[in-house]
């Protein structure tokens, strides 16, 4: 237990902000080739997490609280995001039989 | 986060989707959205090399992330955040009942 916390305290911040990036890019990759807006939901997700972390480790670079209490708005905004989301998925689903966005797409215009 | 996951989780089993109710984009639009997200991936790793601070992340202050400490923070600081987060987490516990009830008939 001992270990695991040195070598968590060795990681520089450069390696976070890798992280993040490639955390954020699966996000936004999810969100580009999937149809099922659940699965969409759930890249959207990724992308607030990647951010969470990102802002974790800022704080802790800036010795500063700030930061960790913005992962607590943003963790709150995205549990209202997502009740929202998901209650009118559950909508469409009851309507359309579906959760394809495609079929919305007259939403478009 | 763990609310998050349950939510899911019961929106998965409530509409128990089956494989030919979710259709799946062509294979030059996913391609072309690797492509994109391969760029996104490129730019952000590129500028982050510019950054030359790469110290290990240590911890100064060994009581940073303690709940104590967050919540003075988050009680001095922050309290119109907090209140107005709040406030938002209701109304969308309110819409989210609204928008999956039934609709009822009207007699």
């Amino acid at each position: 237990m001992e270990n695991i916390t040195q070598a968590i305290q060795g990681v520089p911040l450069n390696h976070y902000i890798l992280l993040c990036t490639i955390i954020f890019s699966i996000g936004v990759i999810g969100v580009l080739i999937r149809r099922n807006a659940i699965v969409i939901f759930m890249s959207v997700e990724l992308m607030l997490n990647a951010v969470n972390l990102l802002l974790t480790a800022f704080s802790v670079q800036h010795n500063d609280p700030s930061g960790q209490v913005f992962v607590f708005f943003i963790m709150a905004l995205a549990a209202a995001e997502v009740a929202v989301g998901l209650a009118i998925i559950v909508m469409i689903f009851r309507n359309t039989n579906s959760t394809d966005v495609n079929i919305l797409n007259k939403l478009k215009w | 986060m763990g609310a998050i996951m349950v939510l899911f989780l019961f929106v998965l089993m409530l509409l128990n989707l089956n494989e030919g109710s979710m259709g799946s984009k062509s294979n030059l639009i996913k391609m072309i959205g690797v492509i994109a997200g391969m760029c996104l991936i490129i730019t952000l790793v590129g500028s982050a090399r510019v950054l030359t601070a790469s110290e290990p992340l240590v911890l100064q202050t060994q009581e940073l992330g303690l709940v104590k400490n967050l919540g003075k923070v988050l009680f001095s600081k922050f309290l119109l955040p907090f209140e107005v987060s709040s406030i938002l987490l209701l109304s969308a516990m309110v819409g989210a009942v609204l928008l999956a009830k039934k609709e009822i008939k009207r007699a």
